[in-house]
């Protein structure tokens, strides 16, 4: 008795379907590791294209695959149904295994499990990096002299260059509230409360929200890429050749301009804001600004001071997480790419989720 | 001579097993075919790669120490700080590390820029602003601001003409106790200067002479150094 056992193909095949046959090969290559039977494909009663018997001839004479079958997609192809075989009980075992894989794989709970699990590994490993990063020094004068430095340059790309967009935003949605408020409360005759709706929600966390969307996705996308191709072109590996550490030279100033900016901006962002729901309510809503400014001169203290509260805690988890992510960055330049998405996304959740917490503390206050 | 820096059976990802080692003063050429990891080897020295096993120890046999052991390193790439102009790139390591006030720092690495042969003119210029020869010769002068025991050079003259060839054959020659490490594939130039050569061949050393290695045992050594002999005949 033959120890080959063929596999019969049947169907057709144009070229486009290679990912078909490179699953089918996959297939076969578990099922002859496993039973130690060379299953060669049978493909007299196909119909295929010549690319197709290639990939077929390559595998039937040498047992190759003949390409690397994770870019061929090999786990999203679909196996073609009207499949003839010897011994079809295993190939049906295999593929009634990976289905279940696939199945259970996408179990929301799952998922859930493993996302949960995932951000608090990250999130402890961005708090180690945080207090080796930021208890060290090189040594006491470059703290003082470069460091400053450094701190004022990275301030002026990563938030002063970054002004002109947060004042338009911000005034945009300041406009968008005022008019939306102005709207709903109309139909309570108490379309005046608007103002008190735009100059406290700028003050409590609009202005908050739209700083964490500029400075994670503008600054810290900038700073991870910038940085990053750093790592990729030698530069860092320089700076540590030379004895420089390259965390407190360059990472290091980029945390502290992150945590010092943001109030600014904020404060910047809160104004804009607050100017822009004035816009909309004098100017398009003729209401009195005199009774604006009345409301605008009358914000407690507290509430003024709160972005001073928040903002250094949420710049500061931007900013740890964006230079976390470019320790990260490997020596390709896909790696650059997922570090920034990662970062950006991470860094707005963060900051999203402090000030959740942050405003469950004040309120139970 | 003594030994600075002896490598013991080292195993890495791309090495099988490594010995090698490095005389005090000398010029050590590290040549072989592209992908064996000669420039792996050297970021292995300078504990920027991971090794799997092996000893990498200095001369007194203790485990080589990077701080106490000064080395040098110039990358193929140059690897200049691309937002600091050429003079900050050169002074920058005594600014950072030793506290040099900024008006001296900038007068020794103008000194160190004479000494490579860069024009003190282009201190205020950006390395993507200079040529490739410029970039080589500036990251060679902030290296030797550190004043290395060792230095490391990773094809040094990979894109550089023959007027700065012949610079940097001075500039090699004028280099006094410091041993030098080369890679490079210009074997012509490194059969003038260097001391001694080590092929890395399928993961391993063999080191010896030019003369030594062209009557070596091993089949691939010479065939590699014949190769090369029958490129510049042809040339």
């Amino acid at each position: 008795m033959s120890s080959e056992k063929n596999f019969f193909l049947n169907g057709e095949y144009k070229v486009q379907d290679w990912q078909k046959i490179a699953k089918i090969i996959f297939d076969l290559k578990k099922v002859q590791s496993s039973n130690k039977n060379y299953i060669k494909i049978d493909y007299s009663q196909a119909k295929i294209d010549k690319a197709i018997k290639i990939i077929i001839d390559e595998y039937n004479e040498n047992g190759n695959f003949g390409f690397d079958p994770y870019s061929a997609g090999l786990f999203k192809a679909e196996i073609p149904k009207f499949i003839k075989i010897e011994d079809a009980s295993i190939i049906n075992e295999i593929v009634q295994k990976r289905i279940e894989n696939d199945k259970s794989n996408k179990s929301f709970l799952r998922y859930l499990n493993y996302r949960f699990i995932h951000f608090f590994q990250y999130g402890f490993n961005v708090l180690s990096f945080a207090s080796k990063i930021l208890a060290r020094k090189q040594n006491k004068n470059f703290q003082r002299q470069i460091i400053f430095q450094d701190v004022l340059n990275s301030c002026y790309t990563m938030g002063i260059q970054a002004i002109p967009i947060i004042i338009f935003l911000s005034m945009a949605i300041g406009i968008i509230i005022s008019l939306q408020s102005a709207k709903q409360l109309a139909a309570f005759g108490a379309q005046l409360y608007s103002i008190d709706l735009v100059i406290l929600s700028f003050f409590k966390e609009m202005s908050i929200f739209v700083a964490i969307i500029v400075l994670a996705a503008r600054s810290g996308s900038s700073v991870i890429s910038k940085i990053g191709i750093m790592r990729i072109s030698d530069e860092w590996d320089a700076l540590k050749i030379l004895g420089i550490k390259p965390e407190q030279f360059l990472l290091k100033p980029k945390i502290v301009a992150f945590t010092v900016l943001f109030p600014f901006l904020a404060y910047i962002a809160c104004a804009s804001g607050i100017f822009g729901g004035y816009i909309g309510l004098k100017v398009l809503l003729q209401i009195n600004g005199a009774v604006f400014w009345n409301v605008l001169s009358n914000v407690y203290f507290s509430t003024f001071t709160i972005i001073l509260i928040k903002g250094p805690i949420i710049g500061l988890a931007i900013g740890l997480i964006c230079t976390y992510e470019i320790k990260l960055v490997s020596i390709n330049s896909e790696s650059i790419v997922s570090s920034i998405t990662r970062g950006v996304v991470y860094s707005i959740f963060t900051a999203i989720l402090i000030d959740m917490l942050f405003n469950i503390v004040l309120i139970w206050m | 001579m003594n030994e600075l820096i002896r490598v013991e059976n080292l195993v890495s990802n791309r090495h099988k097993d490594l010995n090698w080692n490095l005389l005090q003063n000398e010029v050590h050429g590290i040549i072989g075919p592209s992908g064996e990891g000669k420039s792996y080897f050297l970021k292995i020295l300078l504990n920027l790669f991971p090794y799997s096993s092996g000893k990498i120890l200095n001369g007194s046999g203790e485990p080589l120490d990077l701080e106490k052991t000064k080395i040098g390193m110039q990358f193929q790439s140059n690897a200049l700080i691309n937002s600091l102009t050429i003079g900050e790139n050169i002074m920058m390591p005594l600014f950072l590390l030793y506290d040099y006030n900024k008006d001296l720092a900038k007068q020794i690495a103008k000194k160190y820029m004479v000494q490579v042969r860069l024009s003190p003119d282009v201190f205020d210029y950006y390395p993507l602003e200079c040529s490739g020869g410029m970039q080589k010769r500036a990251a060679l002068a902030r290296t030797l601001v550190l004043e290395p025991e060792v230095l490391f050079l990773d094809e040094p003259t990979a894109g550089l003409d023959c007027q700065v060839l012949e610079i940097f054959d001075e500039l090699l020659a004028s280099l006094k106790n410091i041993a030098i490490v080369m890679i490079t594939h210009d074997l012509s130039r490194l059969a003038k200067i260097a001391n001694r050569v080590s092929v890395l061949i399928e993961g391993r050393f063999v080191t010896g002479t030019f003369e030594e290695l062209q009557k070596s045992d091993n089949i691939r050594v010479r065939k590699f150094l014949e190769s090369y002999v029958r490129t510049i005949a042809t040339f």
